[in-house]
């Protein structure tokens, strides 16, 4: 699957009523199988670009295309399944379910997207939480896990479902150094064995090297560290 | 659809004060409505089943219907008089009686009422060819005067054998010592089981009655029994008509008469059904104004949670959840809550009921027989369930709203 942005914004009304274009990407082609690393401060709208790649926040002008499908011409529901089955999310405050054990957090998109028969959701959730090194807590409560642990059931979750695009934003920043790096190795070969693209949103400089592409995103705009995208 | 109710369960499970309260309020709610709905229904089977036997006609003093057939039938309240028995004469020998049952009473044994019939009170059925009503345990029925043939339960409660022997007390419960007759009763007899207030009774002679009573009229009694003559008075005749036709004629004799009353006990119990009726609306209300109330905890607390669990849903829809399935999880929220409830209140219901009853049944001769609501319980599920979904719309199109980007970027 290729992704595109094309003339995309997003701007919000101040409260003194000016508006604020917070993300404007002219365009964006990224291939399936890139690995991209957005770098950008707080508040330089990497989430907001994130939101709206994942279907969530409807751009103020232009287009999201997932091949050659517009992702917001697509009624709301159809826009969810897409969004289940094609897109891992991972959020920079994990977003666990609380009432959820590990396991049913991850299992939770598998039942959205019933590709995979619900017979199997506990094994192949269970067999992800032990690739990213936390099996023996599955019945574990987000409460009773570290943030560590929380941010690999998070990533646990967002490739359950092999997606074709997989968002992560600021994955390594509640970990040490060498956790960071398992993680983002796994993160990484996962998406490489899928052939699903990999976006990250970080200032961790430490992830600039994992990288063969890299932007910065400074006031909703992208500026391209190497020339492969514009 | 299943796992939507998988994630309902969990909400409950994480939240048990907050389930637990409208879960019990919606308990108690269907537990009054069920305990008044059962023992309505099992008064009113008791009574038709106490009434089973007895045929369609009661002979009594002129006054009171109903109070006639309470005391004929359910041994309930004091007798309205007595009737001659040249009544019961006529009857016997009427072709449009094929049975006629003179009943006399006027003395217990520590509370059990004594009963003077003929062995034809023996032959009472529910319907022509069902087995007799009231069939011998063991020993035989009475031959002679003063010998007692006991109810099945005149017998456990009064602790007596056959062959063993008591003294009557006059009148209708248990009085003084000093107030018992002289005349001894011989227990020749004890019944099966018949699930009527007869269960209770003492049966003798017409003449054993009336002896104790008056006992110059004993000493050399020319009547054989079971086909007794003599000149004393009955409290009631139970009568069994042929056919519809002469059960009318003989209710319009006896209307249009002076010495006596005839009445249909179905009809006279219908009227203190209408009694029962209203009672039981009443106590509806109630059921409904809690049923209201249980509503309305169920909407507060579902309301609330989903409230507090705004991000939680926003994040079922950022991982594909679509609006239709927050809808319902929090609709099979609220359902689960309503029927565990409704459960919960059914068994605390019967069980009520069930206690009442059968502390009821301790003190009275009337069953009251507890029965599952058969043909009541549909209505009761869709409704509770009516109430409960009613409950959960307004939260569950608060989850459907949420905007899931504002819930997601709220600290």
């Amino acid at each position: 699957m290729n992704l595109r942005l094309e003339n995309l914004t997003q701007s919000y009304q101040s409260p003194t009523g000016e508006a604020r274009t917070v993300i404007q990407i002219k365009e964006w082609s990224i291939e399936a199988g890139q690995q991209i690393l957005i770098r950008g401060v707080s508040g330089s709208g990497k989430t907001t670009l994130f939101n709206m790649i994942a279907g969530l926040l409807r751009p103020t002008t232009g287009h999201v295309w997932m091949d050659n499908q517009s992702f917001y011409a697509l009624p709301e529901a159809l826009r969810d399944r897409v969004r289940a089955r094609t897109i891992g999310y991972v959020f920079q405050n994990h977003y666990l379910i609380h009432s959820l054990t590990a396991l049913e957090n991850v299992v939770m998109p598998l039942a959205f997207d019933r590709v995979l028969p619900s017979s199997q959701w506990r094994n192949h959730a269970q067999e992800l939480l032990e690739k990213v090194g936390i099996g023996e807590f599955s019945r574990y409560k987000p409460k009773q896990l570290s943030t560590g642990q929380r941010l690999r059931v998070a990533i646990a979750r967002a490739l359950a479902n092999n997606p074709r695009i997989v968002l992560a934003d600021e994955p390594t920043a509640a970990l040490d150094e060498e956790s960071g790096t398992t993680v983002m190795g796994f993160l990484q070969q996962t998406c490489r064995d899928n052939n699903a693209i990999l976006i990250v949103a970080s200032h961790d400089p430490s992830l600039f090297q994992r990288f063969s592409t890299s932007a910065d995103l400074k006031r909703g705009k992208l500026s391209w560290n190497k020339p492969e995208a514009v | 659809m299943i796992y939507d109710v998988f994630l309902s369960w969990r909400n409950v499970q994480a939240r048990p004060i907050q389930s637990l309260i409208p879960m019990v309020v919606m308990a108690l709610a269907i537990a009054l409505s069920i305990t008044v709905l059962a023992l309505g229904s099992g008064v009113r089977r008791g009574i038709i089943q106490s009434s089973d036997p007895f045929g369609v006609l009661v002979i009594g003093p002129k006054g009171d219907g109903q109070q006639l057939v309470l005391n004929t039938i359910l041994l309930q309240g004091l007798p309205l008089g007595t009737i001659p028995y040249g009544i019961y004469e006529t009857l016997v020998e009427d072709p449009r009686a094929r049975l006629a049952i003179p009943l006399a009473t006027g003395d217990n044994i520590a509370g059990a009422p004594i009963i003077g019939t003929t062995l034809s009170f023996f032959e009472l059925r529910t319907s022509l060819n069902a087995p007799p009503a009231f069939a011998l345990a063991r020993g035989s029925l009475f031959a002679a005067d003063f010998e007692a043939v006991l109810g099945s339960r005149a017998a456990g409660e009064l602790g007596l054998a056959l062959g063993d022997t008591f003294r009557p007390g006059h009148g209708f419960e248990a009085g003084l010592a000093d107030d018992n007759h002289d005349a001894v009763y011989t227990v020749v007899g004890i019944l099966e089981p018949s699930n009527t207030p007869y269960d209770s009774a003492v049966y003798t002679t017409l003449h054993s009655i009336w002896d104790v009573h008056e006992p110059v009229v004993n000493a050399n009694s020319p009547f054989a029994i079971g086909e007794v003559g003599g000149a004393d008075g009955l409290t009631s005749i139970l009568v069994q008509p042929v056919g519809f036709a002469e059960q009318n004629q003989l209710w319009q004799e006896f209307y249009t008469g002076t010495e006596a009353q005839a009445v249909f006990p179905g009809q006279e119990l219908g009227g203190l059904f209408d009694l029962l009726r209203q009672g039981e609306q009443i106590l509806s209300a109630v059921g409904y104004l809690v049923l209201g109330i249980a509503a309305l905890t169920i909407f507060l607390s579902i309301y609330g949670t989903t409230i507090n669990r705004e991000k939680d849903i926003a994040i079922i829809r950022s991982l594909g959840g679509s609006r239709i399935t927050v809808f319902r999880i929090i609709i099979f929220e609220t359902v689960v809550l309503t029927l565990f409830g409704a459960l919960l209140g059914r068994l605390v219901g019967y069980g009520i009921a069930w206690v009442i009853a059968t502390l009821f049944v301790q003190q009275s001769t009337i069953p009251l027989p507890i029965q599952f609501l058969g043909n009541l319980e549909p209505v009761l599920w869709l409704i509770t369930l009516g109430v409960g979904l009613a409950a959960g719309l307004l939260p569950a199109a608060l989850a459907y709203n949420v905007d899931v980007i504002e819930k997601l970027s709220a600290t």
